[in-house]
């Protein structure tokens, strides 16, 4: 059996921005009543332990059988009675804090997946990465931080839960909330927000390379996309100063995609900048503001897209 | 200008607790808030006027000391190990009753009072040791 799915979360940094104290939650359990086996062998009534730990110090993996027991914190668990034998030469466990438990890191992994799964199954549209060259967040991760969040905090809440029912449920509302509607998953699914891919958050225009000496910026953009998707690359063809009152002799470029690529086929050639809407292709439109257009370097790149995934509801009035 | 002065609470008393809980408890921690299966949290409670000295004072500290573990099952069950963990508190607080620790006094007079055992009424895996300590510390000023 194989899985491609993988978790949103990585179980360091993001389960510790939700829980900064996380590790007090490790599903340890005490284990106590430590009798003498026989010399330096020492057994207790445990259920069942998969991994020991003496003191927070995991004590490795368990041995074959009592008879392996010969080294200090060598131990063994007997499935048939569920009794955990440990070996120490030094003092009873009865002084130490022994605890029974899972692997901390597998533990924290498995549930982390789970999580995943949970979120997989609770959003009916699909998640997609964020990988490639300019495609990342800008906290550059690889999927959309409502996921990301999300996904630590269903896993914070999983891992709390045995020790803090209250701060559990505080935690699981925050991404799935029943009652409300108002966790980010909740939020997410009725469409209040959007992720990366989906249509109506792709009309973004982001800066790509803007000189330190420019001081003017595309400022608006508008129209109606003619394309299902596409990227517009808009950069400075001849540099200079646009003033209002003088006539402008900064010019621009912009491409599109075509069958070969993207951002390779020019639509606006040299065209003048005067403030107005200007065509950049796909029936957009973008607006340059006055200032100082310092390089052939400044360049932007106008995401597009003529897809709604979250289409509203709206109403028209007819006549005949 | 603020005045000159010493927190002792914290560095006579409080301080000098963990470290000797610490050093005998290795795998436990020890705090001001609960950690864990169990723990040692540290509570200040008192501090009185003995003695007004010409160049000092004497007072005595009082802090609470609640050993915590969370572990199902009764009291019969658990009674061992609570009992265990109360009176080895005791025996160390006896055998550092001066306590000075490379010739730097911290206090002197230090005592186990009282012992409560108690389960939490909200949640009966929690069960407690309330261990009462007193010491005496004279400040030179």
């Amino acid at each position: 059996m194989s899985t491609y799915e993988i978790a949103y979360s990585n179980t360091t940094t993001d389960l510790i921005s939700v829980v900064p104290d996380l590790d007090v939650y490790d599903q340890k359990k005490l284990l106590t009543n430590w009798a003498v086996f026989t010399s330096n062998k020492y057994y207790t009534q445990s259920g069942f332990v998969s991994q020991l730990y003496m003191n927070g110090n995991e004590l490795g993996s368990a041995q074959a059988n009592l008879a392996a027991l010969t080294e200090n914190n060598e131990w063994f668990y007997d499935s048939g009675p569920d009794i955990t034998y440990v070996y120490n030469s030094n003092n009873s466990p009865n002084e130490d804090r022994m605890e029974a438990g899972v692997d901390w890191e597998t533990l924290k992994t498995r549930i982390n997946n789970e999580s995943a799964e949970r979120i997989r199954s609770f959003v009916p549209f699909p998640i997609v990465s964020r990988k490639g060259v300019g495609t990342a967040s800008a906290s550059s991760r690889d999927y959309d931080w409502i996921i990301i969040k999300s996904n630590a905090l269903l896993t914070c809440s999983s891992l709390v839960r045995p020790l803090n029912q209250e701060l559990a449920d505080e935690l699981e509302k925050r991404a799935i909330d029943a009652e409300t509607g108002l966790g980010l998953l909740d939020q997410l699914v009725a469409g209040k927000y959007r992720l990366w891919n989906q249509g109506e958050r792709q009309e973004q225009l982001l800066p790509i390379s803007t000189n330190g000496s420019t001081t003017g910026d595309i400022v608006d953009f508008r129209g109606t996309p003619t394309v299902d998707w596409d990227l517009i690359r808009i950069k400075i063809n001849t540099t200079g100063t646009f003033t209002a009152g003088s006539a402008s002799g900064v010019k621009f470029d912009s491409y599109v995609g075509d069958s070969t690529s993207l951002k390779i086929s020019q639509v606006a050639n040299a065209e003048t900048i005067d403030g107005s809407f200007q065509n950049v292709g796909h029936g957009m439109s973008v607006r340059f503001s006055p200032g100082v257009y310092n390089s052939t370097s400044d360049e932007w790149q106008l995401e597009v897209s003529g897809m709604q995934d979250n289409p509203k509801i709206k109403t028209a009035r007819l006549w005949r | 200008m603020a005045i000159s002065y010493i927190n002792i609470i914290k560095t006579n008393v409080l301080d000098s607790i963990e470290k000797l809980l610490e050093d005998e408890f290795g795998g436990i921690p020890v705090g001001y808030e609960a950690k864990g299966n169990e723990c040692f949290i540290l509570q200040p409670e008192e501090d009185t006027l003995v003695e007004l000295l010409s160049s000092g004072q004497v007072r005595s500290y009082s802090v609470l000391i609640i050993y915590e573990m969370n572990k199902a099952g009764n009291m019969e069950l658990n009674k061992d190990h609570m009992t265990n963990r109360a009176e080895r508190v005791k025996r160390l607080i006896y055998n550092n009753s001066a306590y000075s620790p490379s010739s730097a006094y911290k206090f002197h007079d230090g005592s186990i009072d009282s012992i409560t055992y108690e389960i939490d009424e909200d949640d009966p895996e929690l069960k407690r040791a309330n261990i009462a300590f007193t010491c005496i510390v004279t400040e030179a000023i």
